[in-house]
């Protein structure tokens, strides 16, 4: 192989510590799958039998990055990390950690590492040169994530390593369990973490100094250089708004959109009071901006907090807000530096702000209308704000005290525990949390959500909320409302959302870039040594590994209307901002329907057609799903 | 007018898109050993400083180079090495004030940044604007406007 991969993974069998290196699969199957998402769902789909559970030692926890992660390509720090989700039971679960993890990890000698089995102590995984070892972590189990990269690094002796880690929450097995890498950034969703702490993995640490070479260097490099020129061009590209940690100094435009989720999305408007402050907080706090490997964007951020109760308290943050508005603003928190604070809590612990956050945010709304007693709270007072309680309540949680019990298992459980309207309260798909935004304001990223086949998750960004793809054909915003486009949206970006974790690289530095197709096509070609990817071939990429995921669904459970299993605080109608007055709850069940029209779909199961699967090439899909016999005529 | 590398630490975010670049061009690989450039981070204040060689006018590598293998360009701008001449005694990577002569293990050959012909890939794939290339009389540009606006803004407030 001329460039861009390294060529093998290592597989870690933690039930009896053995590890073994795999050669990568041949150029034939890689063309069909890239790496990334792509390679990962192969292995899982492959691996992980029907029947089997999220924590049981069958599963997999599998860390795969592109064959561009580590190259000059803008954001090539991407390494996916999937499993079968603890969180849904039947979808995978997807999340991607950035920083340098998996730049370094290729570094270090490896394209990805699956891990399957238990362990029956805790330990951690140090790569190095192309030598792996699993280490004893008995004396940092229970530390927090940013303890034990410290730690973890001291215990190596190399300083510059990357480390990955689980926190308090894997350990715990706590309903958005995530993995944490070099302080700042979470592979949140499908609660790898937890799977992780139930095989009793803490951490892996990476460092190497090989390379990571391209099949045509100069030509690699042209393209890395319009790429990064053309994403800071135009109006629908993302990178502008969280260029230099954009996301820490103003939420203006997310709150005026009604996309803000602010107190268990009970009124949007709020967001307004939130976004003032927020702006004041960001100009008296010190603020510096971290940029993953090859990052020209660097939304990352090191926050010291310049006033309020929590002034001088340092947090290290991703730039998406997801982990702000779960672990604060749901509930109602709106001070600056609490909201940093506890955003950094949720990092430190290793748990996804968005699941247990909306868990807490349904007790707060709970309490507020009192279906929840201060007897029922432990004594918490859960008036929206209440930051205090909103800690303490985090904390409940990891002891799986009280009310904790239930947090500790995510939003829907939450509700069905305190029962009552606590089930038209909280806010839930599939029953676990979505990114965490208020998505009622665009139909489409709403749908986006409900039809994702890796749980709810960014997979179809759709034309009207999240970013626009003008190579799709979406110059300009959709009507946000409009029933009747939202599926072909969803259907188009979700395609080219599976080829694009497919690469290596991180979403805000492929969405909405005019000429996109035409530079990734290039920029795999100039590096694995392919020539350049044409179009029609990379939205067959993008297909096959979307049909893939959804087969992997069917395979472990999916059942006819689990895209319906969608709580009706997201099906109704914001009470105020925007978006007022507009419900989808009318049309989303007709546009699931036409969603998977579209997609080839069975309406009544949800599968993939077996036409559509044979003209992907996923010929073996069809016997696992239809019977041998049905896939021989 | 000869142009000089003007580094500005307060704007580096350790991304390090000029090592990826730097040793992609120069290697045709990306590796952060082989890389020209280097980024030395004290990640706990989330501070970058990136650090390369910065072609000293009296160059102390050219000082102590017994086969003048290191030298300066003729068009005066840059400190070049000429590997034909080069015997790999690694002199210049002591005599080197900042780290930025490094080894390479495969040809014990000590390698550094050559300003890339004149348009340094470092440079053009900064971002943040940590690393650029400008003429010499502008070198102090950056800072003094940025010191100043805090005079202007002292001066805003009276």
């Amino acid at each position: 192989m001329a460039g861009g991969y390294v060529g093998r993974i290592l597989r870690v069998d933690l039930t009896n510590g053995t590890l073994r290196d795999e050669a990568l699969p041949p150029e034939s199957v890689l063309r069909q799958y890239i790496g990334g998402l792509g390679l990962a769902t192969k292995i899982l789909y492959e691996e992980v039998p029907a029947g089997a559970k999220p924590l049981d030692a069958e599963n997999r926890v599998v860390f795969m990055t592109g064959p561009l992660t580590g190259t000059p390509i803008p954001g090539s720090s991407n390494c996916v990390v999937a499993t079968l989700s603890y969180e849904t039971g039947y979808t995978m679960g997807v999340g991607h950690t950035h920083g340098r993890f998996g730049a370094m990890m290729k570094f270090a000698g490896y394209d990805g590492v699956v891990f399957q089995g238990v362990s029956p102590k805790p330990v951690y995984l140090w790569i190095n040169d192309g030598r792996a070892e699993l280490r004893d972590a008995s004396a940092i189990w229970g530390k927090d994530t940013h303890e034990t990269e410290d730690l973890v690094k001291a215990d190596v002796g190399e300083p510059e390593a990357s480390v990955s880690a689980i926190g308090p929450g894997g350990e715990s097995v706590i309903a958005g369990g995530g993995v944490e890498t070099d302080k700042y950034h979470m592979a949140a969703k499908g609660g790898s973490g937890s799977v992780l702490g139930s095989k009793r993995l803490k951490a892996l640490a990476v460092y190497g100094t090989w390379g990571v070479r391209a099949s045509d260097p100069a030509k690699l490099i042209e393209v890395a250089e319009a790429w990064r020129r053309k994403m800071f061009q135009g109006a629908m590209a993302t990178a502008p708004s969280l260029v230099g940690a954009g996301t820490s100094r103003s939420r203006d435009r997310s709150a005026a959109r009604g996309h803000l989720a602010i107190r268990n999305l009970t009124d949007p408007a709020l967001a307004l009071e939130f976004a003032v402050g927020y702006k004041e907080g960001a100009k008296k706090a010190q603020i510096r901006p971290q940029g993953c490997f090859s990052c020209p964007i660097a939304c990352s951020y090191r926050v010291e907090v310049g006033t309020g109760p929590h002034a001088g308290y340092v947090a290290t943050l991703s730039g998406g807000a997801e982990a702000l508005e779960g672990a604060a603003v749901m509930s109602g928190v709106i001070e600056p530096g609490a909201v940093w604070r506890l955003a950094d809590k949720y990092d430190r612990l290793g748990l996804e702000a968005g699941v247990v956050g909306s868990a807490i945010a349904l007790c707060f709304e709970c309490y507020e209308r009192g279906l929840l007693t201060k007897e029922q709270t432990g004594g918490l007072e859960l008036k929206w704000g209440n930051a205090e309680a909103a800690e303490s309540l985090l904390d409940m949680a990891m002891r799986r005290e009280g009310l904790g019990k239930f947090i500790a298992e995510g939003p829907l459980k939450t509700a069905q525990a305190i029962g009552g309207d606590a089930l038209s309260y909280v806010v839930h798909a599939k029953g676990t949390a979505i990114n965490c935004h208020d998505f009622r304001m665009a139909f489409g990223v709403l749908l986006g959500q409900f039809v994702s086949t890796i749980g709810p998750a960014w997979q179809a960004l759709c034309a009207d909320g999240s970013g626009l793809e003008p190579d799709l054909g979406f110059e300009t915003p959709s009507d946000p409302f409009d029933p009747t486009i939202k599926p072909r949206e969803a259907r188009l970006t979700a395609i080219k959302k599976c080829f694009d974790d497919s690469l290596g690289t991180c979403m805000f530095n492929n969405v909405g870039i005019h000429g996109y197709i035409d530079l990734a096509g290039r920029a795999l070609g100039h590096t694995i040594g392919w020539g350049a990817i044409p179009r029609e071939e990379i939205e067959v990429i993008g297909e096959r590994v979307l049909n893939l995921t959804r087969a992997f669904s069917v395979k472990h459970g999916y059942k006819p209307a689990y895209d319906l299993d969608i709580s009706p605080r997201l099906l109704e109608a914001p009470s105020s901002g925007p978006a007022k007055g507009h419900s989808i709850a009318p049309f989303v069940k007709d546009m699931i329907l036409e969603y998977y029209r579209l997609m080839d779909w069975d309406a009544e199961t949800g599968r993939p057609s077996e036409v559509k699967l044979k003209s992907l090439g996923l010929d073996k899909v069809v016997s696992d799903l239809y019977g041998n016999k049905r896939a021989g005529r | 007018m000869n142009k000089v590398l003007a580094i500005d630490a307060r704007k580096c975010t350790g991304c390090l898109s000029c090592a990826a670049v730097c040793s992609m061009l120069h290697t045709g690989a990306t590796s952060l050993t082989l890389s020209r450039v280097q980024v030395a981070s004290d990640e706990s204040r989330g501070i970058h400083v990136p650090m390369m060689c910065q072609h000293c006018e009296d160059a102390p590598c050219v000082a102590v180079c017994p086969t003048k293998a290191m030298s300066r360009s003729q068009s005066g701008g840059e400190v070049v090495l000429d590997y034909s001449q080069c015997i790999g005694c690694r002199y210049c990577a002591q005599a080197c004030p900042f780290g930025a002569i490094g080894l390479d293990p495969q040809t014990m050959k000590v390698f550094k940044c050559d300003l890339c012909d004149g348009n340094p890939a470092c440079a053009r794939f900064c971002q943040p604007q940590a690393i650029e290339f400008v003429p010499a009389t502008r070198l102090r540009l950056a800072k003094r406007n940025a010191e100043a606006q805090k005079v202007i803004d002292s001066l805003v407030s009276v």
